[in-house]
């Protein structure tokens, strides 16, 4: 009989101890989450801190482009607008096709791809196209990570328990993967 | 009779967990000397040794790490997810500082890509990288040069680096082993080792308790869990010197 209630209470424990790990690692994986979510918020700021920059360098070789420039600048502000993950990518998409415009249209100008400044925005530019790349890439991993942790049992019972609900992907469709390419 | 199998084949499965994952792509491994990995063979030898020692003396007096990788082909991956990737593998730059940078040349494709870790993007911002890739690095390139390219570009990229560090290096190919270090980390890998044993052993502790009482339950619903041990190992490497620096994607690149 002792054996018995020996055992009982090491399940006991041992399901007291699996509840708590589990929960604490729920809280550092939405803590992950965050964390990177913050990241990508940063690295799209950095971009749009590049902006007035470009605008008022191409304004001095191409004051005439100026449908193209407003796109971007109304697309910088949208991305400002946003509150979700999703909403994010949209807005992240828009902006990215209007910088594409913006690309294509420099190339009827080479004076203006000659200049240093310019020059030196567009590394700045690719260099943080590529953070925001990273950024995405790491949160959406972080998602991942955390979404099929609380939906794996049995952590989601703990998961509903607790209210960890699902996280959104910052997304971008297939046909919005056209990042801005640079020609050096 | 059959437990005891059960056993031994869960210890496998869960070893499995404790080692990392085999990342989706297939990244090489540095080579005991660590900052250079020449696939290309476009170096020569006095280049690849200017290049070992002077990081040498670098990694002792700063933990900065620059380290030179060159490859056929990225088989299809973008350079810059390659770079980040191999650069996050290798852990490049010490942990405190984050001060590494990766140079990783593709001869096939013709691209280069300079990864700058979060604590020199102050030195090397990413207009800079892209200035020395296209007046110091690419002209040697474009002529065929690739072993003057490279340690020109590796050059400015010290002058930056020496600057932000307030420091100066010996940039004389060294031929005495003055700056040999043994155990290239501090405290951080042999923790990790202990740790490694004291984990192993609870292990074993572990599978005997829950097959001698449990049946193996625990041991089952402990593997859907997942990555709760996969965390440690992928750091752990001990002849390769990556001081576990980090990169956010900064830098920059070029084609020839």
């Amino acid at each position: 009989m002792k054996k018995v209630g020996f055992i009982i209470i090491a399940v006991v424990i041992f399901l007291g101890v699996s509840l708590i790990s589990s929960y604490n690692s729920l809280v550092g994986m939405e803590e992950k989450v965050n964390n990177s979510w913050a990241q990508v918020e940063t690295v799209l700021k950095r971009r749009a801190d590049l902006i007035p920059n470009l605008v008022n360098t191409v304004k001095g070789y191409a004051s005439h482009e100026e449908e193209v420039l407003t796109q971007i600048t109304e697309a910088r502000a949208r991305i400002n607008n946003a509150n979700t993950p999703g909403e994010y990518a949209e807005a992240n998409a828009e902006f990215e096709r209007a910088l594409n415009n913006l690309y294509v249209v420099v190339e009827n100008y080479p004076e203006l791809k000659a200049n240093e400044n310019f020059s030196n925005l567009q590394y700045e530019l690719a260099g943080t196209e590529n953070r925001i790349s990273v950024a995405r890439m790491r949160y959406n991993e972080a998602v991942q990570e955390y979404n099929t942790k609380i939906r794996r049992f049995p952590t989601n019972i703990l998961a509903n328990l607790f209210g960890f609900d699902e996280k959104q992907y910052f997304e971008i469709d297939d046909e919005d993967r056209q990042v801005p390419e640079v020609n050096f | 009779m059959r437990k005891k199998y059960l056993s031994i084949l869960c210890m496998l499965i869960l070893i499995l967990n404790i080692t990392s994952y085999a990342a989706e792509l297939a990244l090489p491994r540095p080579t005991s000397d660590f900052y250079v990995y020449d696939e290309s063979n476009i170096l020569n030898k006095e280049a690849k040794e200017y290049i070992i020692k002077t990081n040498e003396e670098l990694y002792k007096k700063t933990g900065a790490q620059i380290v030179v990788v060159t490859i056929d082909s990225l088989e299809n991956v973008d350079i810059n997810e390659y770079a980040v990737k191999l650069f996050e593998e290798w852990g490049i730059g010490s942990r405190e500082y984050d001060n590494g940078v990766l140079m990783l040349i593709v001869t096939e494709e013709r691209q280069i890509w300079i990864e700058v870790g979060y604590g020199l993007e102050g030195a090397l911002p990413d207009s800079r990288v892209g200035n020395i890739i296209e007046d110091s690095i690419l002209p040697y390139f474009r002529e065929g040069e690739y072993s003057d390219g490279i340690i020109s570009g590796f050059n400015d990229i010290i002058d930056e680096v020496e600057e932000e560090y307030s420091i100066e290096l010996n940039r004389n190919i060294i031929n005495e082993d003055l700056y040999r270090i043994d155990g290239y980390e501090t405290e951080g890998d042999i923790f990790s080792g202990l740790r490694g044993i004291l984990v192993a052993i609870g292990i074993v502790v572990f599978l005997v308790i829950d097959f001698k009482f449990f049946n193996g339950f625990l041991t089952y619903s402990l593997i859907f869990r997942g990555r709760r041990f996969g965390g440690y190992s992928s750091r752990d490497y001990r002849n390769n010197r990556g001081g576990g620096g980090r990169s956010g994607g900064g830098g920059a690149g070029g084609r020839w």
